[in-house]
């Protein structure tokens, strides 16, 4: 795909944007956050995620971050596109702002709270229900982290969109393979993914989630479905830091010493 | 004798006929008034499945887009079950969400602990935003539904499983919106109670027994209506009476409330014992067994009265 330099330098921003506001805060969630990094900027910048053509500033599609603690990932990207006020993302870490480490209602382009996992694929096909039943062509996207895969609520939620037809509703899985006590596979097996939530009824893709041809690839096949989809999307937790990279305790944020915070920001280059 | 959820979902039935944003939720959860909603309104009902959980997220999912959803199940499981979606996903958001809370107290008797909601009170008014409303008769509950629809608000209502004659006097819309229903007037004990207790307790004080008690249906335990403390404070002492464990449900609300309001007075408390019950013989043995039958009801006010001679 000939635009995929675009959307790598979009990337590029965003992760530098989001480190540069940990380091500022002393706090957040990086590995996260650069986990999704790529996934984020293809829904935005790949119109995935349509702005309200009756109303500039303001997003027509929803999107839902169920795993809350990287919805900071997003602000960068919705401040670019005008939602979030650029004096907002400006003043995060200096002064009064709306913006928070986990998304809320208050925050423009935020359309539900998240924090506690598990709630988000539930929310977002209330959310695909009511426009499907207004009979609005609205899409509702939802990023869900395969952690969430262990709390029982996200395949309850996938019974019902299922069952629901939700073809409006399209989930992301953002596996990076990792939660806070080391790598899913050991801690409590939750492979196959792919073909469990394919025997939900879902058009299951898969994709190296930092490939820009892959995941705009797969968008497009989800998009062009119509039917309940989800996208399985490979990712390397701190994906663009690599003293980050598929460290479990880059969830949190850390202190750096002053040589360390150079080769991060040098990878970021 | 009638139903306490039928009432409420006729009513909402028949308002819904004329406002699609009405949805109502069931996690498998039935009666005949349902499914004529169901019927005959497809498009604003949603079968969730045993899914609690999913159902209160889904209802937040639907509030957000701007619709009145109303959630139905049974009163332990759509309370315990999903208490961190009533808190995170409709609760933090302060969505107007009412969920009906059907079966509450010791109602579902011979099925045993499990399908007892002997806690629901003390978990639900302790999230932030709640309203929490019991019904104690049928026409209640159809006036707590007029109620729900015309203030869309985080809410839940608790109903019993028991079809009841309507108390006498017959509510009004008015009770209901501001929270209590005055049974009886007196001046030397208050008794504030609610729901299946509040039937057991005027069968205990009977005609004209107990002169100078009054009872108050508490219909609303969250937020305290101020106009109970206007009431408990004519009075010389306090009792309430109610089917929940002894940890922060009706007795505690009303407890907190006057502390709050500098209203001090002999307080007492009727409650079920901290312990589960796996007895059969009907919830009047139940009841019994907790020391919460009418005889102990009278036994207490008497003994409240003797204390306090007039």
């Amino acid at each position: 795909m000939e635009n995929v330099a675009f959307f790598e330098e979009k990337a590029r921003v965003v992760r530098r944007q989001i480190f540069e506001k940990y380091v500022l805060l002393q706090q957040g969630h990086p590995g996260s956050s650069l986990s999704m990094a790529d996934l984020a900027v293809a829904l935005y910048y790949g119109s995935f995620v349509r702005m309200d053509p009756n109303d500039s500033g303001r997003l027509y599609d929803k999107v839902i971050v169920s795993k809350g603690h990287a919805t900071a990932c997003l602000y960068p990207i919705l401040s670019d596109l005008g939602v979030i006020p650029a004096q907002e993302w400006e003043n995060w870490g200096r002064d009064a702002t709306l913006l928070r480490l986990f998304g809320n209602t208050r925050i423009p382009g935020i359309d539900a709270v998240s924090g506690s996992l598990g709630h988000g694929l539930g929310i977002a096909a209330g959310y695909a229900l009511s426009f499907k039943r207004r009979g609005l062509d609205r899409r509702v996207f939802v990023i869900v982290s395969e952690g969430e895969l262990y709390e029982g609520s996200v395949w309850e939620g996938l019974l019902f969109a299922s069952h629901h037809r939700l073809d409006n509703l399209y989930i992301i899985i953002d596996r990076n393979n990792l939660i806070t006590l080391g790598d899913t596979e050991t801690c409590l097996r939750l492979e196959p993914i792919k073909q469990k939530i394919e025997a939900f009824g879902f058009l299951t893709y898969d994709c190296d989630g930092h490939d820009f041809n892959e995941i705009l690839g797969s968008l497009e096949q989800m998009i062009n479905a119509r039917t309940p989809s989800c996208l399985v999307a490979k990712t390397v937790k701190g994906k663009g830091v690599r003293m980050m990279e598929n460290k479990p305790h880059w969830h949190y944020w850390h202190p750096l010493t002053p040589a360390e915070l150079e080769l991060c920001r040098k990878d970021l280059r | 004798m009638k139903h306490q959820r039928d009432a409420f979902i006729t009513e909402l039935f028949d308002r819904a006929k004329g406002n699609k944003d009405i949805f109502l939720l069931s996690a498998d959860f039935g009666a005949p008034a349902l499914d004529q909603f169901r019927e005959q309104l497809p498009e604003q009902f949603i079968h969730c499945g045993i899914s609690e959980q999913n159902m209160v997220d889904l209802a937040a999912g639907l509030a957000l887009d701007g619709r009145q959803v109303f959630c139905y199940a049974m009163a332990p499981f759509v309370s315990l079950r999903c208490l961190e979606q009533h808190k995170c996903a409709t609760g933090i958001m302060n969505l107007p969400v009412c969920t009906l809370v059907a079966g509450v107290g010791l109602g579902y008797a011979d099925a045993g602990p499990t399908h007892y909601a002997t806690e629901d009170l003390a978990c639900l008014r302790a999230i932030i935003n709640s309203h929490v409303l019991t019904a104690s008769d049928a026409e209640v509950a159809r006036l707590l539904a007029i109620d729900a629809i015309e203030r869309p608000r985080f809410s839940f209502v608790r109903l019993d499983r028991q079809p009841s004659a309507d108390l006498l006097p017959v509510a009004k819309i008015d009770d209901v919106r501001r929270g209590l229903r005055i049974m009886r007037e007196g001046k030397r004990l208050a008794v504030v109670t609610h729901g299946f207790m509040l039937g057991r307790t005027l069968e205990a004080i009977g005609q004209d027994l107990f002169d100078g008690v009054a009872v108050i249906d508490l219909v609303q335990v969250k937020p305290i209506p101020s106009e109970l403390l206007d009431h408990i404070s004519r009075c010389d002492a306090i009792l309430t009476i109610e089917e929940q464990t002894p940890s922060g449900g009706l007795g505690a609300a009303v407890l907190e409330a006057m502390v709050d309001g500098a209203v001090v007075k002999p307080f007492y408390r009727l409650t079920l014992p901290e312990q589960y019950f796996f007895d059969n013989g009907g919830r009047a043995k139940l009841l019994e067994l907790a020391h919460l039958s009418p005889q102990h009801i009278a036994e207490k006010i008497n003994a409240i009265l003797a204390a306090a001679p007039a």
